[in-house]
């Protein structure tokens, strides 16, 4: 009798099993998309943090390297459901520390093509967890849906201590597809740039009939203010904080190089802001 | 009476497994349906998020599409980086609205934009059950400006 009864609780056992093998699987799927879910969310406020600096760099605000003027200009355009802090590292007219990793950047902007500023900037979106180069941008008139074979290179020095992305130099090289208003060319986020050397991003080939030819480096002239920048080691000359940093339970940081040159500042300075939301 | 034991708990757990079962399935199928939501909710937020930032950090195609609207095959307000051209603006406001969300590749969603402060607004405004919206913060003829767009779709 002992036995007989054992065996409808061991099927039950087994059910009760099943049944939580396949619970633990819905859990999983359920955190999955909420997970998805709050990055599109750091992506927005990203974003309009983004956006804020620029503003307040095209305002002429950044420059001022003043801890009031700054923030009352950053709280007079925030939303009032964000918050945001802002650090400014002013390293003079010397170099800045390089960039750890290439996701810790939303943008570093495009070489120059064929003297037509700004043809192009890269995107790190973290929605994708790729690195991007968009070169719609500017006088470079790509059509989009159009047969193209460009190939995006990602070089460095380190192999044949040169930066001109031969067989020795090329990191990573890929396809660009074609996207909305232009190409996008996808590298891996393992990609680096590599602190002391030259990093380059070559794109070549044609797109919709027109050769391509665009370079983007993270050490060279100083044509585009955002996009050229020389890194190496640094100490800062002076620090400015603007409002307390992070204190909410939600948020993203950002670090910005920005070289400020122009008739208020000659100076590199490294922004780097959180924003959150209230 | 050895048989009937055995299909007495036999029932007895195949009901318990059942519940269980039923449970299950629909935990499963309101997760299956929250997903598919979902999905649909995030395609519409990032489409959004890439329309703003298309028409916040892009020209258009060709560059100076505002002075001939007809030869835009896609549209962009900015003069440099989140920088708006007022003409470009102008020019969008212009458009028929069905040539505007074509030419913003709106994947057949309804659009709505808005530049609160110079009072120019394109689109319909949502009518919609399915929306999303995105903010960006940019320049236009030397002011702060919000530029807000809505896309949204009858569900």
């Amino acid at each position: 009798m002992m036995a007989r009864r054992l065996r409808g609780y061991i099927f039950t056992l087994d059910a009760v099993v099943a049944a939580v093998v396949v619970a633990a699987f819905l859990v999983m799927i359920y955190s999955y998309t909420t997970m998805t879910y709050t990055e599109i969310g750091d992506v927005s406020l990203l974003r309009a943090a983004s956006d804020i600096t620029k503003l307040l760099y095209e305002k002429g605000v950044l420059q001022t390297l003043d801890q009031a003027t700054i923030e009352s200009n950053l709280n007079a355009l925030l939303p009032p459901n964000m918050r945001m802090s802002m650090t400014l590292y002013a390293y003079g007219t010397g170099s800045v520390p390089c960039p750890e990793t290439l996701s810790d950047f939303s943008f570093v902007g495009c070489y120059d093509y064929n003297g037509v500023p700004n043809p192009g900037y890269v995107y790190y979106p973290p929605e994708t967890d790729h690195s991007t180069c968009v070169t719609n941008q500017g006088g470079l008139d790509l059509d989009p849906g159009l047969d193209s074979s460009l190939v995006v290179m990602w070089c460095n020095d380190i192999v044949s201590g040169s930066d001109d992305c031969d067989f020795n130099d090329v990191v990573a090289a890929f396809l660009v597809e074609p996207v909305q208003g232009g190409v996008r060319a996808s590298l891996s986020r393992d990609t680096r740039w590599s602190a002391g050397h030259t990093n380059s991003i070559q794109v070549k080939g044609t797109f919709g009939g027109q050769s391509v030819d665009l370079e983007v480096f993270n050490q060279g002239g100083a044509d585009y203010d955002e996009a050229l920048i020389s890194c190496g080691s640094g100490s800062p000359e002076s620090v400015v904080q603007v409002s307390d940093d992070i204190t909410g339970s939600h948020y993203a940081g950002r670090w910005l190089f920005t070289k400020m040159n122009g008739p208020l500042i000659d100076k590199n300075v490294l922004v780097r802001y959180k924003v959150w939301f209230r | 009476m050895k048989g009937q034991a055995f299909s007495a708990d036999f029932v007895l757990a195949v009901m318990i497994f059942l519940v269980l079962f039923a449970a299950l399935m629909l935990a499963f199928g309101s997760i299956i349906d929250f997903s598919v939501a979902d999905d649909m909710s995030r395609h519409l937020e990032l489409l959004t998020a890439n329309i703003a930032d298309q028409l916040v950090t892009g020209s258009g195609h060709p560059s100076g599409w505002e002075s001939n609207p007809a030869a835009a095959s896609v549209i962009g307000l900015a003069s440099s980086d989140r920088i708006l051209d007022p003409d470009k603006v102008s020019a969008l406001a212009a458009l028929d609205y069905d040539t505007a969300k074509r030419l913003l590749k709106t994947e057949g969603y309804g659009f709505f934009i808005r530049l609160a402060g110079a009072g120019i607004t394109a689109g319909l405004p949502a009518s919609g059950n399915l929306a999303a919206y995105a903010r960006r913060f940019v320049m236009l003829s030397g002011n702060s400006e919000t530029l807000e767009l809505y896309l949204w779709r009858q569900t």
